[in-house]
């Protein structure tokens, strides 16, 4: 398959590589039609649409099957148009929630910014029928967190994990996840731990991409931060990254919106430059890409060694939430602020101990644990800090 | 939306007594298939047959007696089609989806 010409994908990849398939169903149909594809065999329909499932872009499955660049039997194309559905409903109860939680803060005279699914559902893709999300995040300023916090709980959401010690959502968390009709994760900034720490978080909050939902009008960060953080999410996490996240960064390149010398300030700016430039050269590789992209994207500049040990600190699932939180250190601005960090990890409240280990002291034994396999090579026990 | 008249639809220079407006509602057109989020009863509706046809054409937020010009235009006023139609404005208006002013 040569990616670079963006030609229909080739089923006989299916058996092989599903999410490979998948992936060249994310940006636009090529302008010259192949000949059509014949319907594929149940075995690979099957495996198709797990993945499609499981990547969460049954929109770009659907999508082809309803535009005929994907060949379906009668009964496959009911299948996709089931699971499309499905999913959309799922999608707008998602956004009945964001216009109760919109509505709620606006009486509390708190801004929310809607981060990635819904943002990049309307903004940035052609039609809000091509994305798929499963949970609402949302962002808002440290200093708003307990209110937010109050509304949902107020509304029957329960919150997952507790705060490690007073005060740390407000100066350290990425997000605070809550459990309810839909998830909700509360967002303080767009990244966690070692790369986290470097975004401004000021500067989310500098300007807005307003969008519509049912007639209620919400914002989004604005299309070069929104661009950025969708490659924080691509390529801050062990990979592959999920095809969803990976949609978000490909319709960036391809929608002709996001100004990409601005997208290299922020990324200056904040530090990550580095992940930027390997998330879209990933998007790339995966997907497809129009002739006129910059191929100078294609050949990230080498990161110092500082950023790779951060970066890699993300990608590993090996490693260590100990190490995470050790590393993250180096990025938390001022001492006090790292002290208060480590501090508040190392000993945290009995509440957030009593939802990971049995005790304090099983704690620090577990850390000790996990830093001594980081030193000596060997595979630590996971954990969250 | 508020204060909007439409033209009658017998075409007189009379506006349209009682406009109907259209309370936005967050949906997805999937095709043959349309399914919006009733905020009011907090589910989701799911449209096929004439409801795709007058969501589609209540869903940019106009007044819906121009909807249901444009509908008797397409349908054929009296037609057993346009009438099942009407039922389904009527529908969304119970369901307050749609509302007048």
């Amino acid at each position: 398959m040569n990616s670079s010409t963006g030609e229909r994908c080739d089923v006989s990849d299916l058996p092989v590589n599903p999410r490979r398939v998948l992936a060249r169903l994310l940006v636009p149909a090529p302008a010259s039609d192949p000949d059509p594809l014949v319907p594929v065999a149940d075995e690979a329909w099957t495996a198709l649409r797990s993945a499609a499932i499981s990547e969460r872009v049954v929109p770009a499955l659907a999508g082809a099957v309803a535009d005929g660049r994907l060949a379906a039997t009668a009964e496959q194309a009911d299948d996709a148009a089931d699971l499309w559905l499905e999913r959309m409903r799922r999608c707008l109860r998602i956004e009945g929630r964001l216009l109760w939680l919109t509505d709620a803060l606006a009486q509390r005279g708190v801004e929310l910014r809607v981060l990635k699914g819904p943002a990049s559902a309307h903004l940035d893709h052609a039609r809000p029928e091509d994305r798929q999300f499963g949970d609402l995040d949302v962002l808002v300023r440290g200093e708003d967190l307990p209110a937010v916090f109050a509304e949902l709980e107020a509304d029957g959401f329960q919150r997952r994990f507790p705060e490690p010690r007073r005060g740390f959502d407000q100066r350290f968390t990425k997000s605070v996840s809550f459990a309810g009709e839909v998830e909700i994760d509360v967002h303080r900034t767009l990244a966690e731990g070692p790369v986290g720490h470097r975004i401004p978080v000021d500067d989310l909050w500098r300007r807005a991409a307003p969008f519509e939902v049912g007639g209620v009008e919400v914002n989004a960060l604005d299309h070069p931060e929104r661009f950025v953080h969708a490659c924080l999410h691509t390529h801050l996490g062990p990979p592959p990254a999920r095809l969803s996240s990976l949609s978000d960064v490909a319709r960036g390149l391809v929608g002709d919106v996001v100004d990409l010398d601005e997208v290299a300030r922020i990324a200056d700016r904040w530090r990550v430059g580095p992940v930027v430039e390997r998330a879209v050269a990933t998007a790339i590789v995966e997907c497809w890409w129009p002739a006129e992209i910059d191929a100078a994207w294609l050949r990230p500049t080498a990161p110092s060694l500082l950023d790779s040990v951060l970066i890699e600190s993300h990608r590993q699932a090996q490693v260590s939430s100990a190490t995470r939180a050790v590393l993250a250190t180096l990025t938390v601005p001022g001492l006090a602020s790292k002290c208060s960090y480590l501090t508040a990890l190392a000993f945290p409240e009995r509440s957030y101990v009593a939802t990971r280990h049995a005790g304090q002291r099983q704690r620090l034994r577990h850390a000790v644990r996990q830093l001594r396999s980081a030193t000596l090579g060997a595979r630590p026990h996971g954990g969250t800090p | 939306m508020s204060g909007a008249r439409d033209e009658p639809l017998d075409g007189s220079s009379e506006p349209a007594p009682t406009p109907e407006f259209v309370a936005a509602l967050p949906w997805r057109d999937l095709g043959d298939r349309i399914v919006l989020f009733d905020r009011h009863q907090g589910e989701e509706m799911i449209l096929g047959g004439s409801g795709v046809t007058v969501w589609r054409l209540v869903a940019p937020r106009r007044p819906v007696v121009a909807v249901i010009r444009e509908l008797a235009a397409l349908l054929g006023d009296g037609t057993p089609e346009f009438g099942e139609a009407m039922a389904f404005i009527d529908e969304l208006i119970d369901r307050g989806a749609l509302r007048r002013e």
